[in-house]
Parts: structure tokens; C-alpha cells; sequence
């Protein structure tokens, strides 16, 4: 009887700092969150309850609509490029196992910087029309434009330094995947006389496809939260053509304090992550042996 | 004879799929490189030299540029700001994590299950959600730069990733050792304390300097709770300089060089552990 | 009368609303060595840990010279446990290892010391204190389990199939070496093991465990001779006993499977057992059959024999034997070596 009772106790007042920390700062202020969509509230004075107000001023704002479209967008992006790119990386890499640690270390170094760093180093020495390299190629050989200006292509071109900062995470989790594909399947494919693609296709591939899944559905996740990039690089504009649901929010919060709407539309995009979140769930459920 | 085509197959070293993968690997280390060498070399160049063409080699090494980005960077400041705010959230980080994960490993407790299954949907919990009530409670209590309050909200962020990867490592330890200790007389406490504890340090390691690099990165959490000049840190602290400098690009550079350059030696000295916290975060079968 | 060093009083133990262990009813001396053993799955393991104070006890008590310890943690109960895959502590030497309950416990390292060489003296493990269990053999790192164990001068030892992890040869080496500590030492010790080789030679009193219930306990000859019912018959003994179909009639026992009959009478009986050295190959034998298989292993051969009536005995021969596959045997039964067991397994 008496190691249980203890155990059990002692156990719980182990996770119970880890539990404190994160309803504390995450879970209470998610519930708040859920009632501020319901308020008008400026984050000072006492909120008034304002029934469904919020949600039928963002939801006929055609801004929001447009913020939502580029999340989509985005998720399309990223749910190829950087995917293709890294797939295609990482079998390279297959083929070259002893150099594969410096090119893994290299692919690895956008990601591995604040986005505050890419983004600002993005603005200034490649995209500015002045200092950047846009601009000496513009001036020296054929004009181009500042893709960023224009807001047909900005958000390509925010996606585009993203793409670069993230491809190189993927390359090294799908590379890492692939080295566990067990060794003797490879080679009775090869005896078989199948080819490179063939191999890929057949036996690599479905050996890595939990893990291709696991990304697919994390990136879904995350491109309907994504902030840093586009708020550093076009803070939304030119013309709201870079607006995300993200810092749509941020900015109903802290620059026109109408907290009630930034939790309206954080409520909107943990929704729409919300059901790639619960795929996730499911999916990790057997792997973390629950 | 044959170097390249790995064990399979008898390509020899010109045949074109090589070719074709090392170009691909040539441009795709060109991209990933081309802003990072162009930051180091326009770092020693005036701000004439940098729009004449941001292409060209410096002609003198100097420091000037260094100088005054280290000045307007604030980052005197910043670089303490950083190095506690960061070594804060890795404490607080690994003390919560590492008693979590052993009590959720060994499944002991009623309800198991529920945490478990919260740490894993907290990895997905966009920060919009929780971040406007947080920062406007936080401001009522005046808690706003205080760095005890970010690094706790940043470990939130940490945790459950953190459990998770040392929830793994626990997993690793037999429980015939808990037994083991138990038997010897051990309290739960002492065998974490004795025991599982010294057997997680890979783990720890792994997410001390995981933790790290992402509270030293980040923006978001950081922007709106460090508010106030004294508070900046290092990353704050160059994002401040931009649009001001932006006609001295060679402070810009600078200043950009002041902080990357930690960061890339940091990553290659340590680059075992990202590689494999990242992998193994995120492999699956 | 002695005190009896340890007594379960109708123990029982569910797990998950399955009752695991049935009560049972158990009593051990002083000194006395303790084997249970039985089949995956009987129950042992599960006794053993509620011994020990790994396990919640559902029902029942465990008393220890008379006192009720079934709350009590391990080390108030004055036992220890020497586990299956040894348990070693990996990022501790030897000599931490062994001496880390006492740490804990609060004693200084010159407390410690002395104790912990002690135990190293006895298992002769005193040239590697200062290693790491990675860095040692599997016999070293059982030794060093048992060190732990004996470091605590416990009243009762706890074996947990600890010599399922090693190879054929070592097990042997090990076996006679826990023979000696237990002469050694004169402690109680309680044994869990599925190997009945290592129970007929180890226990002063086997316990035959089946689906958490105590099938037989007793000194090892008993149950060897006298065994209570067929399961216990079976387990105990390799090769396995024969067992016949026996029907009673005319005054004697007929063997449909040998067709033959066999002197001897009981109302009641149905199934006949004998062990393979209990027939002997007779050229003027009663039964008759055809060899199937051969097995010499050179001190002594088992012959599988067919008979044309259907039954398959195992005979045992001394040394080796010049019988091939093939030839055709008469053989006979002791009758005064034969086991009788009603309809339900039970000994007649």
C-alpha cells in the first residue's frame, strides 16, 4: 500500500509545475481568449459583453476574407516547394553519405536564425532597391522590380525568404527518415534491377511516408499561424495584399485595441489549424505509446 | 573504381544523375549561403561601397561599421538581456520538463493520459490564442519587461516539446531500475534525483541548447513582453536599427554579422544535437 | 515449533478486475530455500513482487516472524530482490551501486565502505569496484545484483529468474554458485524460475505454481515421487513422464494405447503416468512397439517408441544405446513405479 499512495502523489507534484506554467500562460488565456471574442474590450477598462458583434464585423470585413485567402495560399505554397526541394535534397544526400553531414550543417543555418535576423538581412541586402542586390541588378543589367512593392507579388516574395529559412529543416528530418530505411530492402530492389527513381518510388518512399505525413500535417498547422515573416518583412502591406489572419489579429490588438476582434480572428485561425491539430493527435498517439 | 554512386549500382563518377545532384546540391548551398556571404563581406564595406555593387569584396578590413552597429544596436545591453532571458527559459524549461517526463512516462499517476494528450495539442497551439488576454493581465500587474515573466511564458511555448523529448528518453530507462531504487529504499524523489535523472543527461543537453537557440531567436513573445529600451534584447536590439540605418547598410551589416555569427558557430559547434533533437522530434516509424 | 520465517495467508492479487492469484496459502522456515515454479503466466513472478512490495496486495496477508507486512515498504519488511535483468544502476561504479541504498539511507562513505567491501569479499567482486556494469561480464553484473542484495542483511531474498539472461554454460556456473552463497549464508532465500532443472536443484521446497494457484509444495523428492496430480507430474521431471489412458479391467489395468495390460487395480483411475526410466527395453518385454527417434547424449539415450496400438513412450537407457530408428522393441513397466490419476488429474 504504501509505495503507491507516495508514488502517485510524488508523481503528481512532479508534473504539476509543468502543468501550473503552461494552463497559467496558455490555457486560461486561451479560455479568456474564447470569452474577449464575445466582448468589446480594449484591454484596460472592464469588457462589455457584446453577444456575436465581433464575429459578424470580422466575418463580413473583406480583409479578413483576403488574410484567410493568403493563409491558404500559403498553405498551398508550403505543402510543395520547400517539401519537393527537401525531398529532393535528401536523396541526393542518400547517394553521398560521407559529405552528407556538411551539406545537412549548411541547409540547416537559415533555419537556425532568428527571424528577425533573415528577414531584416532579406530586406536590406537583397530586396532593398538601393543597397540590395535587386537593385545592383536592376540598375547594372535589366531592370527588375521590387517584388515587395507590388501587391500582386509580395506575398510571394515573404514566402519565398520563408521557404528559404525552412527548407532546410525538412531536408534533414526527411534525410534522417530515409537512413531508416532498412538497408535490406534497398538492396533487393537493386538486385532486382530496379532503377533510382524506381527504388525511391517503391521502397523508399513508403518507409518514410509517416514522416512525410507528420510534416504535411505540421506545415498545415503552421501556415495558419504564421507571423514573424510577414510582419517584419511587409507588416501586412502593401495594401493588406501580405495580410495574414495572424497579425490581422495582432493588429486589432495592439494598434486599434479591439482585443474583442484579434480574439474573434485567433479564434478563426486556431480553428482552421484545429482540425490538422487533431489529425496530428491521432497520428502521434501510437508513436508516443499512448 | 566506382567513388560515387554509393553502394548500389556501378555508376561511375561522370554519369549525368551525379552530375544533375551535385549541381542541385552546388545551387541549393549557393542559395542557402548567398544572404550569409553577402552580409560577411559587405560588413567591412561603407555604405557607398554597398550600393555600388553589394557583389564586390571589400577593398580594407575595418571595423567602423562594427563599431557603430554595436552602439545602435544597443547591443551591450542586448547580449545580457539575451543571455538571461535564454538561460532563464532553459532552467525554468528543463526543471519543469524533466519532472513531467518521468511522471508521465511512468504512467503513475490517474489521468495520465489527459496530460499527455494536453502537452501534445499544446504543440500546435498557435500563440495569437493565448497572447492578447496574457499580455493585457500582465500589463495590469505591471509585469511587462519583466524578464522572470518571459522567460516563464517563453518555457510555456518549450514545454511540451521538451516533455516530449525527454518523456522519450525516460521511456529508454527500464523500470526494473525504478524498482531497483525503490527497493534500495529510494522516495520517488531520490530516485529521480539519484537515478533517472543522471540517465536522462543526453536529453538534457539536447533540449538545454534546443531551448536556448529558440528563446534567443524568437520575436513574437518577445516583442510584445520586452517592451522598453533597457529591455531589448540582442535580436530586438538590431531589429531596431532597421529602417533607421538603412543609409548606413554597412552597420546594417554589421550589425547583422554581430548576430548571426554567434549563432552559426554556436549551431556547428553543437550541430550533433540539433540534428538529432530535430530528427528525432519528427521521425516517425 | 519454529516460527515460520515468512507466511502468505490467503494471498490474492487482481489485476484489471482478473483475479491473477487465487489464494494462496504458503508457509517458509528459516533458512529454507524457496523455488516457485510453473508455466508463463501462473502467477510466480506476480508473488514474488508482492513479496517484495512492488505490488498491491488485492486480498490476504504477508507476514514476515509474525508480523504483518503486507503495507510495509521493503526495506521495513527486511527483504531484497535480485532482479531478472540484474537492474544495475548503468552511471554508477560497482562499488556505488551496491552501496547506494545505504547512501540513501543517509550512512556516510565511511559507513558505507566497509559494509560494501564485505558483500564485494563474499561474491568475490573486490577487483571491480571501480567499474561500470557496461564494463562487466553478465556473471559480474548477477554477482553485483546480489551484492546489493546481501549489502542490506535482509531476512529474506528474492530471486527473480535470474539466471534466464545467461547462456547454458554460465547458468550452470551461476546455479552452483547461489547453491553455495545460500550454505554460505543461511538465509532464507525465495526463487522464482520457469526452468525446473534449476528448481529440483536449487529448493529445499519446490512450490509448483498453474493460473495463480499453489498446485503442490513441497521438498523436491516429494514432488518427484509423490506428485499430487498429472500437471504437477508432468512439469516436474524431463523428459516429461509418460502418461497412458488406463481403464480398469478383469483385476489389472488395461492400456488401450499399449494393447496390453498392466497388474494393479483402482476403481477410479483414468489416466496412468511413468517416468522414462521406470520401462526398460526387454527382449521378453509385455508391450511391443517400433523406435521413432533416438536420443544420445552419451551418459544417457532417450528412445521415442511408437506402439502399434497408437501411445508413444519415452524409454530412458543408460549410456548409449545400440537401437536405431526403425528397430523393433519389447519393453517393460515397473509396476511399482507407476503414478494413478482419476478423471480430474488428481493422484490415486
Amino acid at each position: 500500500m504504501a509505495r503507491f499512495r507516495s508514488v502517485a502523489f510524488s508523481h503528481a507534484l512532479f508534473v504539476a509545475p509543468a502543468l501550473v506554467v503552461s494552463v497559467a500562460i496558455v490555457l486560461l488565456p486561451a479560455l479568456l481568449t474564447l470569452l474577449v471574442a464575445f466582448a468589446d474590450w480594449d484591454g484596460a477598462s472592464t469588457p462589455t459583453f457584446v453577444g456575436l458583434k465581433n464575429f459578424q464585423a470580422v466575418f463580413s470585413d473583406p480583409v479578413f476574407w483576403g488574410a484567410l485567402f493568403n493563409n491558404v495560399q500559403w498553405m498551398v505554397i508550403f505543402l510543395t516547394i520547400p517539401m519537393a526541394i527537401a525531398m529532393v535534397a535528401a536523396s541526393i544526400l542518400m547517394r553521398r553519405k560521407r559529405s552528407s553531414a556538411v551539406f545537412q550543417i549548411i541547409f540547416l543555418l537559415p533555419y537556425v536564425l532568428s527571424p528577425v535576423a533573415n528577414a531584416v538581412i532579406w530586406q536590406n541586402i537583397i530586396f532593398d532597391p538601393i543597397s540590395g542586390l535587386l537593385g545592383f541588378v536592376s540598375r547594372s543589367w535589366f531592370p527588375l522590380f521590387n517584388p515587395l512593392t507590388d501587391t500582386r507579388t509580395a506575398l510571394y516574395a515573404v514566402a519565398g525568404v520563408d521557404i528559404w529559412h525552412f527548407w532546410g529543416y525538412l531536408a534533414v528530418v526527411f534525410f534522417a527518415a530515409m537512413r531508416q530505411t532498412p538497408e535490406d530492402q534497398l538492396e533487393a530492389a537493386f538486385i532486382e534491377g530496379a532503377s533510382g527513381w524506381q527504388v525511391f518510388w517503391n521502397v523508399t518512399l513508403p518507409n518514410i511516408l509517416p514522416t512525410v505525413a507528420l510534416m504535411l500535417v505540421l506545415v498545415t498547422i503552421f501556415s495558419f499561424l504564421t507571423f514573424d515573416y510577414v510582419y517584419l518583412i511587409t507588416q501586412g502591406g502593401p495594401a493588406r495584399s501580405t495580410e495574414m489572419l495572424s497579425t490581422f489579429a495582432y493588429a486589432f490588438a495592439f494598434t486599434s485595441f479591439q482585443v474583442g476582434k484579434a480574439a474573434t480572428v485567433a479564434l478563426a485561425m486556431s480553428f482552421f489549424g484545429l482540425i490538422a491539430s487533431l489529425v496530428y493527435v491521432r497520428m502521434s498517439r501510437s508513436e508516443i505509446q499512448l | 573504381m566506382s567513388q560515387g554512386g554509393g553502394k548500389y549500382g556501378m555508376a561511375s563518377r561522370w554519369d549525368s544523375a551525379r552530375v544533375a545532384g551535385n549541381i542541385y546540391l552546388a545551387v541549393a548551398v549557393l542559395i542557402a549561403l548567398l544572404p550569409l556571404l553577402l552580409v560577411a563581406i559587405n560588413t567591412f564595406k561603407p555604405h557607398v561601397a554597398i550600393v555600388a555593387n553589394p557583389l564586390s569584396l571589400p577593398t580594407s578590413i575595418n571595423f567602423a561599421n562594427f563599431t557603430r552597429a554595436w552602439r545602435g544596436g544597443h547591443f551591450s545591453t542586448g547580449i545580457v538581456n539575451s543571455l538571461l532571458l535564454s538561460g532563464s527559459t532553459v532552467l525554468i524549461t528543463l526543471a519543469c520538463a524533466s519532472l513531467a517526463a518521468y511522471a508521465l512516462a511512468r504512467r503513475q499517476i490517474r489521468g495520465w493520459q489527459a496530460m499527455t494528450i494536453y502537452f501534445l495539442c499544446a504543440t500546435t497551439v498557435p500563440i495569437q490564442l493565448f497572447l492578447f488576454p496574457l499580455y493585457f493581465v500582465l500589463a495590469k500587474l505591471g509585469l511587462i519587461g519583466n524578464f522572470l515573466a518571459t522567460a516563464t511564458i517563453l518555457s510555456a511555448i518549450n514545454l511540451p516539446i521538451s516533455i516530449f523529448l525527454l518523456r522519450a528518453y525516460v521511456l529508454g530507462i527500464p523500470r526494473e531500475i525504478d524498482d531497483a531504487a525503490f527497493m534500495d529504499g529510494a522516495t520517488p524523489w531520490q530516485t529521480f534525483r539519484h537515478v533517472i535523472l543522471p540517465l536522462m543527461q543526453p536529453g538534457l543537453i539536447t533540449v538545454a541548447i534546443i531551448v536556448f537557440l529558440n528563446s534567443w531567436n524568437e520575436f513574437l513573445i518577445t516583442t510584445t513582453f520586452q517592451k522598453g529600451r533597457g529591455n531589448l534584447t540582442m535580436t530586438l536590439g538590431y531589429l531596431s536599427m532597421n529602417g533607421i540605418y538603412a543609409t548606413d547598410q554597412g552597420a546594417m551589416m554589421a550589425g547583422a554579422f554581430i548576430l548571426v555569427a554567434p549563432i552559426i558557430i554556436f549551431v556547428l559547434i553543437l550541430q550533433r544535437f540539433f540534428i538529432a533533437g530535430m530528427s528525432a522530434g519528427a521521425v516517425k516509424g | 515449533m519454529d516460527l515460520a520465517r515468512l507466511e502468505l495467508k490467503n494471498v490474492a492479487k487482481t489485476f484489471n478486475e482478473t483475479e491473477v492469484i487465487k489464494s494462496v496459502n504458503l508457509s517458509v522456515a528459516d533458512g529454507e530455500f524457496a523455488v516457485l515454479v510453473g508455466p508463463s503466466g501462473c502467477g510466480k513472478s506476480t508473488i514474488l513482487r508482492m513479496l517484495a512490495g512492488l505490488e498491491q496486495v488485492s486480498g490476504g496477508a504477508i507476514e514476515i516472524d509474525g508480523r504483518n507486512v503486507t503495507s510495509m515498504l521493503p526495506l521495513e519488511r527486511g527483504v531484497a530482490m535480485v532482479f531478472q535483468s540484474y537492474a544495475l544502476y548503468p552511471h554508477m561504479t560497482v562499488e556505488d551501486n551496491i552501496g547506494f541504498g545505504l547512501k540513501i539511507a543517509g550512512q556516510s562513505r565511511a559507513e558505507r565502505r566497509p559494509k560494501v567491501l564485505e558483500a564485494a569479499r563474499i561474491l568475490q567482486l573486490e577487483p571491480y569496484l571501480a567499474r561500470k556494469p557496461k564494463q562487466l561480464s553478465g556473471g559480474q553484473r548477477q554477482r553485483v545484483a546480489i551484492g546489493r542484495a546481501i549489502v542490506k542483511q535482509p531476512k529474506i531474498f528474492l530471486f527473480d529468474e535470474p539466471l534466464s539472461n545467461l547462456d547454458a554454460e554460465l547458468r550452470v556456473q551461476m546455479r552452483l554458485e547461489i547453491a553455495r552463497l545460500h550454505q554460505q549464508l543461511g538465509a532464507t532465500m525465495i526463487y522464482v524460475t520457469h526452468d525446473q532443472v534449476e528448481a529440483m536443484t536449487l529448493a529445499d521446497k519446490i512450490v509448483v505454481l498453474r493460473d495463480g494457484r499453489i498446485e503442490q509444495a513441497g521438498p523436491p523428492v516429494e514432488l518427484y515421487e509423490r506428485p499430487a496430480n498429472i500437471f504437477v507430474a508432468g512439469f516436474i521431471g524431463s523428459p516429461k513422464m509418460n502418461f497412458l489412458d488406463a481403464v480398469p479391467a478383469d483385476g489389472k489395468l488395461s492400456l488401450p494405447g499399449l494393447g496390453g495390460a498392466i497388474a494393479g487395480s483402482s476403481a477410479s483411475v483414468r489416466t496412468l503416468g511413468v517416468r522414462p526410466e521406470h520401462i526398460s527395453i526387454t527382449d521378453a518385454g509385455a508391450f511391443a512397439g517400433t523406435v521413432k527417434v533416438v536420443e544420445q547424449l552419451g551418459n544417457v539415450s532417450y528412445l521415442y517408441v511408437d506402439s502399434a496400438a497408437g501411445a508413444t513412450v519415452t524409454i530412458e537407457q543408460r549410456r548409449m544405446t545400440g537401437l536405431h530408428a526403425g528397430d523393433a522393441v519389447r519393453f517393460d513397466i515397473e509396476h511399482d513405479q507407476i503414478h494413478l490419476f482419476d478423471g480430474d488429474g488428481r493422484r490415486l
